[in-house]
């Protein structure tokens, strides 16, 4: 048996112990594995997204996953709902929804999910329609990096909004390579991590300098900067942290390192950032 | 001549791949008069997508932005398509006018 416990807050400030918890369960075979959350008093997005990834990892290669539910009855009729969907569905698109977020796991190109989950979160939180603009722009563009770049051709997407925060919350997980990972292996002269992230924050974060393409993580930034929301990575040994309403900008090193990626952002839902992008860089209209 | 991007490019309207496949497409037709181009119901919202299958004519076929805007014609882009279709184009002129 193997008990892989989630924290009291297992949210951005301390995702180094979901980290732990995803290589914990890559060396785990063979054995019934319980996800003990009764000490967990908080989830978002960050929290859910691993949930689902390190519940759908561990069926891959372990016979039985239980979980021990949080004593908040919430936070438990969340993880109730998560359960259910993951493990009546192991194998295929899992789709979870509650009135304030959306998740699915996403194994294609299909910007269908994309359109559903905006569709159904602008009813409830009642958006704007230049707001579901830039996200739409921002999870396609997160989902296709996965899709096409990770290496796994699946990941984990959640949006929606938790109390205490101002903030719509937008998580893209996947098990991939990494993109530290990838730029190393590009261009090795990059001899850790945190200086990959670096240079090619420098030049615009991108896998594919010298070739045309690697303009998503640029047009993402350029968003964010905008409508004042923050970008955070963790991938491989390096995390990014941008805080655009803060102007705050740093790239560290992990305590905690994967092989995957984690983007999480946090969207100011009372402004858009594609439409002052357009002013901004003074885009005609040819069309 | 007619494109239809969901029938060419099928559950797959976001990547560069579909770009690239709807891109080839266009040239092979180029000599048409007039290429319309359907996008569907639902908005792509990729600017890899527009950015490989239109403002790459521009970087990659030396075609001109005139060429482009007199040739192609969108028959039911959304507006979100068109401001982002704009944006790759205008990102695609830039660079071609810089490297020039």
């Amino acid at each position: 048996m193997k008990i892989i416990k989630f924290p009291k807050s297992p949210k951005l400030k301390y995702a180094n112990s979901l980290i732990r918890s995803v290589n914990e369960v890559l060396s785990t075979k063979d054995r019934q594995v319980f996800f003990d959350l009764t000490a967990t008093e908080e989830l978002d997005a960050l929290a859910i997204s691993f949930l689902c990834g390190l519940i759908n990892m561990t069926l891959e290669n372990n016979p039985k996953v239980s979980i021990k539910y949080p004593l908040n009855k919430k936070i438990k009729s969340v993880v109730k709902l998560l359960e259910k969907s993951i493990t009546s569905d192991k194998l295929h698109e899992t789709k979870i929804q509650s009135n304030s977020f959306q998740l699915r796991k996403v194994t294609s190109n299909n910007n269908l999910y994309i359109e559903q989950m905006l569709t159904l979160l602008q009813i409830e939180l009642k958006f704007g329609e230049s707001t579901r603009g830039s996200l739409r722009i921002v999870l396609t563009e997160l989902l296709t990096n996965s899709i096409d770049h990770s290496g796994e051709k699946a990941c984990y997407i959640c949006l929606g909004r938790w109390p205490n925060s101002p903030y719509l919350h937008l998580v893209c997980l996947d098990f991939g390579v990494g993109i530290p990972a990838k730029l190393r292996t590009r261009f090795p002269e990059l001899d850790n991590d945190v200086t990959a992230f670096k240079n090619q924050h420098e030049q615009g974060l991108t896998t594919r300098r010298a070739r045309d393409g690697g303009r998503g993580y640029r047009l993402i930034q350029d968003i964010l900067m905008a409508n004042k929301g923050r970008l955070n990575i963790i991938s491989n040994s390096a995390k990014v942290s941008y805080k655009y309403d803060k102007g705050d900008y740093k790239v560290i090193a992990s305590k905690e390192g994967f092989t995957g990626t984690c983007v999480d952002i946090q969207f100011n839902p009372s402004r858009g950032g594609f439409e002052e992008t357009l002013v901004k860089q003074h885009i005609e209209d040819f069309f | 001549m007619k494109i239809n991007i969901k029938k060419i490019c099928g559950e797959d309207i976001i990547s560069r791949d579909a770009g690239k496949k709807i891109r080839d497409l266009l040239l092979e037709n180029w000599s048409a008069k007039c290429i319309e181009i359907s996008i569907g119901k639902i908005p792509i919202g990729s600017a890899s997508f527009f950015d490989e299958a239109f403002a790459l004519l521009l970087k990659r076929e030396a075609k001109t932005i005139d060429e482009i805007k007199h040739k192609l014609k969108f028959v039911d882009i959304c507006d979100d398509d068109r401001k982002l279709l704009n944006y790759v184009l205008m990102a695609r002129i830039t660079e071609v006018k810089m490297k020039a």
